[in-house]
């Protein structure tokens, strides 16, 4: 079930209404009950998964604890289980895929079996963020949660279960836990979120991926058309996601709980590693604690290691995003990027100094544009999942354009920039306000008054510029 | 229900809750003149506010103005796009005369037209197409505002009136301007209704509107006492609904004006059709190429199978006319996708003027199977707020405004306005595009195909179509038909798109409609269509060229 369709305009309000009429403890098992729906309807099979998941990394956790001697053991069981899972439905084919390819290329016959595996939605999601509380019971940073309705909410609650916000434990299962109440100023945010994120879906993304997916149907782009289909990509799937954050935390606020925040406006970031800082914040987190920090991170003493921690994390990600040559490639290219980051800021350390701490407006302007360039070369290899195409694309050069795809493209440049005005004034008016009244200032607070206009207006504008047509969310591929 | 009580006591008691009533008070008032003020600014492109808040409209019912791409009607020498598919065209406006006297307003049309003034017909025209007619007529009027009502029915072809008129003391003779007409009183119930029937998608907006603002009103309930609150809001939400006409009606029949045209024409050949035909066949020339023979297209644009059916059942055979032969025309294989182009709100409007009432055999196949109840609960609200047209209306400016950003490079307006067209030609011509949309027909056709089952599987899904139902009728009133299948656009290295699939499945057609004694004609592959004869997606660039040479290749059926 989707949050941008019927389905879930009709599902919603009953499962409001019902659990806010519930006692505490009833909540819990309705909101868990509502969740397994939510997945079921989608397909049967995916609800056994999940409780799979949940039955798993349950037992061990609590295993964990109460042999802490074989603690090792149980964790390992528990990682085996869910990297296993994972692999399996996400992984085996590609891998397959290419050795197949392999055995093929040096003469050794072999024919890949054929799997007709279905990858459940949401895998990548939640089998993160079981991985996450059992390590943290582990590491000890958590206690175990003894009660399965709560563990099995925790992780199938679902305003996030299908992309996300990755949920830590400590920040989830404490609201799981208590007894919930709402405000009304939670609620009109709750319903400002939902509205925003649906514009941001239906207005933004679905009309600019509409753009993108006409350019990528091309059999041959010219160099600037296909930066069109880039950039309108780049716009796509930053709304599209952004979405999906907001609607999960706005329904998440109408029930009582608060979701972590997955986005920072990235597209504002000034450097690639302020974009990981902006992207998909939870994703970032889990990796930084999970895989980067764990590797060692920037305490090893060689900056090989160091690179290579900062390459391998980045390498994961881009893995995590998909079983395919053009995700890990892409994970590459921003595991570079950061670091060239990093070589470059100590390189340039002694310039730096010379500079004034609060960079001047046009240089900071420059590398936000610069960052931005940076970051749709990247998109182009999260879009293009054909390496042949991809190794055609990068091959383009601006001055093979016709007149004609000249023309075209700016049209496509020029629409997409109208359809991403409203992120991006978004955006200046939050970094705005949030320097005009300084760091801690609650930005959502300030504009408490404005916000059933602001609902109005944004109504207005699903009702009269979405998309006649709504694409799914690209990140419940993940 | 405890966390309910809790809500609501803390409603009642926050602190903010002024503050919300504050803003729902704005926010009503941003209900009630939103439609009319941001929308007209925003989306009505006949808005003319170059005279203190003047303004006037003009539109045909239920569906927007400023279709690109057609013969514009004029009115005071300001274009007025209308869609031929639409037929009539309706036009209020207000005028403050500026003193008493006799007024002398003169009517000219190419059509069947009529000038109404305060509500009684002042000037009538009647007749088919060509020849251009006038009408002068002599009114007393009082200083001060009057409602006008100009009305046209398009029969044929395209269209155009204009209304003049002699002031005195001056008495010269010149059209009506948008300057010289306005809608002074906002307030007005007749204002409203004519901004929410002009804007029709407006009213989803309205509610929607009206919706938040009774939530932000209902949530805080600030007032002391709460019943009387929920009261006053409740009243204020529904408030609006007076304004709002009753819009569950269905779109009044055109057939009869069909049948009166027929059976005045006696045609000898009959052509049912969409853009296709209409991009095609010109009826006159035709007929000229004939030797006096007469041709009729009966044309609904974004028309497939159910249309058809619907325009040979309803338009055609009552006339009782017996013409050679009907000619179908058709792309693809639409003929086994019945509901394709049905479920949209603008296309359900035309649905519903094709026939006196709802039509069995259309609601059985398009409505009868596998509908789910959100599927009804979405027609209905489609139904009642038809969206679609502020949305086509909104998508068009901002493409207008992306063109318009695109051709900034340009030095002069007019060169801008040069390039803005190229751009949009590029853009057709990259995408195969109809007028720069991103929805092309061919987009919403493949969509369909997408969603059925053997899109190709001929005898598969023929007993589920219109078809058995149009050679049926055809043979009750025996009635030749051909069926010709245009070529599409061909791709820009010059290959037609004709796959083994639908090479198979149109060999089937062929095999089932000579069994049903009709005729299918293939354009497909005519080596006298190349790229070069399109004009956008399939439509063709020059209509006689191709008249002549449908005259060439289906001589023999014209007989």
């Amino acid at each position: 079930m989707s949050f941008n369709s019927i389905d879930f305009l009709l599902f919603f309000p009953f499962v409001l209404l019902a659990y806010w009429l519930l006692p505490r403890r009833g909540q819990n098992l309705f909101l868990l009950a509502a969740s397994y729906f939510f997945l079921c309807y989608i397909h049967l099979w995916f609800g056994a998964l999940i409780f799979l998941v949940t039955v798993v990394n349950y037992s061990c956790s609590i295993a964990i604890t109460r042999w802490p001697d074989k603690k090792k053991f149980f964790l390992f069981f528990a990682l085996l289980f869910c990297l296993g899972e994972l692999a399996y439905f996400k992984y085996v084919s590609f891998f397959l895929e290419n050795v197949t390819l392999l055995f093929n290329n040096f003469g050794i016959p072999f024919s890949q079996p054929v799997l007709s595996i279905m990858l459940p939605v949401g895998i990548s999601f939640y089998t993160f963020q079981a991985i996450a509380y059992t390590i943290d019971v582990y590491r000890g940073d958590t206690h175990p949660c003894y009660d399965v309705i709560d563990f099995a909410l925790f992780i199938s609650f679902f305003p996030q279960l299908v992309a996300g916000p990755i949920e830590r434990s400590r920040a989830l299962l404490p609201q799981i836990r208590s007894s919930r109440h709402v405000s009304p100023e939670q609620i009109q945010q709750g319903l400002l979120l939902l509205i925003w994120g649906l514009f941001k879906k239906l207005v933004i993304a679905d009309n600019t991926g509409l753009i993108a997916f006409k350019v990528f149907s091309l059999t041959d782009p010219s160099f600037f058309l296909l930066w069109s289909g880039v950039f309108a990509f780049g716009i796509q799937i930053l709304a599209d996601f952004w979405s999906y954050t907001d609607m999960a935390r706005g329904s998440a606020l109408l029930l009582g709980f608060k979701l972590s925040r997955n986005f920072d406006h990235p597209y504002f970031a000034t450097s690639p590693a302020d974009f990981w800082r902006r992207w998909h914040m939870t994703l970032s987190y889990w990796l930084r604690d999970y895989v980067y920090i764990p590797l060692g991170g920037s305490q090893v003493g060689s900056s090989f290691r160091r690179g290579a921690n900062i390459i391998i994390t980045f390498l994961l990600s881009g893995l995590w995003h998909g079983a395919s040559w053009n995700f890990i490639l892409w994970g590459a290219y921003h595991g570079m990027l950061v670091l060239l980051n990093r070589v470059g800021k100590k390189l340039f350390s002694p310039i730096r100094s010379f500079l004034p701490k609060q960079l001047p407006f046009p240089l900071l302007l420059l590398k936000i544009l610069g960052t931005f360039v940076l970051i749709n070369i990247g998109w182009l290899l999260f879009r293009e999942t054909d390496i042949h195409a991809l190794y055609h694309h990068f091959q383009l050069t601006p001055w093979s354009t016709t007149t004609e795809d000249n023309q075209v493209a700016r049209y496509l440049f020029s629409l997409t920039f109208i359809y991403s005005l409203p992120v991006f004034l978004h955006g200046l008016l939050y970094f705005w306000d949030k320097k005009k009244r300084g760091p801690q200032n609650d930005y959502a607070k300030n504009i408490l008054m404005l916000r059933p206009i602001l609902a109005a207006f944004l109504l207005l504008g699903i009702l009269t510029l979405r998309s006649p047509e709504s694409a799914t969310f690209i990140y419940f591929q993940f | 229900m405890r966390h309910i009580s809790t809500l609501l006591k803390q409603y009642s008691s926050w602190k903010s809750g002024r503050w919300y009533l504050l803003t729902s008070v704005l926010l009503l008032c941003f209900c009630l003149f939103s439609p009319g003020l941001i929308l007209h600014h925003i989306i009505s492109p006949r808005a003319d506010f170059s005279r203190n808040g003047w303004w006037m409209h003009f539109y045909e019912p239920s569906h927007p103005v400023g279709v690109e791409g057609y013969e514009t009607f004029l009115l005071g020498g300001e274009p007025l796009a209308l869609n031929p598919d639409f037929k009539q065209a309706l036009g209020y406006l207000i005028w403050d005369v500026p003193v008493d006297g006799k007024y002398c307003f003169k009517l000219v049309a190419k059509e069947d037209a009529t000038l109404a003034i305060d509500g009684k017909k002042i000037a009538t025209l009647t007749g088919n197409h060509l020849p251009i007619k006038r009408v002068d007529e002599w009114v007393t009027l009082t200083k001060g505002y009057h409602l006008f009502q100009i009305r046209l029915q398009n029969k044929s072809g395209d269209g155009g009136f204009s209304v003049g008129m002699m002031i005195p003391p001056m008495m010269n003779n010149r059209l009506l301007a948008g300057k010289d007409v306005a809608v002074p009183v906002l307030g007005s119930l007749d204002t409203w209704w004519q901004i929410l029937e002009f804007l029709n998608g407006g009213k989803i907006v309205f509610w929607f509107s009206t919706f938040f603002f009774t939530l932000c009103l209902l949530l805080p309930l600030s007032l002391k006492n709460r019943k009387t609150s929920v009261v006053i809001s409740i009243g204020i939400a529904l408030a609006p609904a007076l304004f709002l006409p009753v819009t569950i009606r269905r779109e009044p029949y055109i057939g009869e004006m069909i049948h009166k045209d027929l059976q005045e024409e006696k045609p000898d050949f009959v052509f049912i059709g969409n853009s296709m035909l209409w991009s095609r066949i010109d009826d006159e020339y035709l007929g000229q190429l004939l030797g006096g023979q007469k041709a009729y297209s009966i044309v609904n644009f974004g028309g497939l199978s159910a249309i058809h059916y619907l325009s040979f059942k309803y338009l055609f055979l009552p006339a009782n006319i017996h013409p050679k032969k009907v000619f179908i025309f058709f792309r693809r294989n639409q003929f086994v996708l019945p509901r394709a182009r049905t479920t949209d709100p603008l296309v359900k409007k035309t649905i519903e003027r094709l026939s006196p009432a709802p039509d069995h055999v259309f609601e059985q196949i398009v409505h009868g199977r596998s509908r789910s109840v959100t599927d009804i609960v979405y027609d209905k609200l489609l139904t009642l707020f038809p969206i679609a047209v502020a949305q086509n209306e909104a998508r068009r400016k901002l493409s207008d405004l992306a063109l318009i950003l695109a051709s900034l490079l340009q030095q002069n307006a007019n060169q801008m306005e040069k390039e803005r067209k190229t751009i949009l030609d590029q853009v057709n011509n990259r995408f195969s595009f109809t007028s720069g949309s991103f929805r092309s027909g061919i987009d919403v056709e493949s969509k369909q195909e997408e969603t059925v089952k053997n899109p190709y599987d001929f005898y598969g899904r023929v007993k589920d179509s219109f078809l058995p139902h149009i050679l049926e009728l055809a043979k009750a009133n025996n009635i030749p038909l051909v069926f010709i299948r245009v070529q599409e656009r061909p791709s820009e290295n010059g290959a037609v798109q004709d796959s083994p699939d639908l090479q198979r499945y149109i060999h089937d057609m062929q095999e089932y409609l000579a069994d049903h004694d009709a005729i299918l004609y293939d354009f497909t592959g005519d080596p006298e269509l190349p790229l070069s004869a399109y004009h956008d997606g399939d439509h063709i660039k020059d209509q006689k060229k191709y008249t002549e040479l449908f005259y060439r290749r289906v001589g023999d059926l014209l007989q």
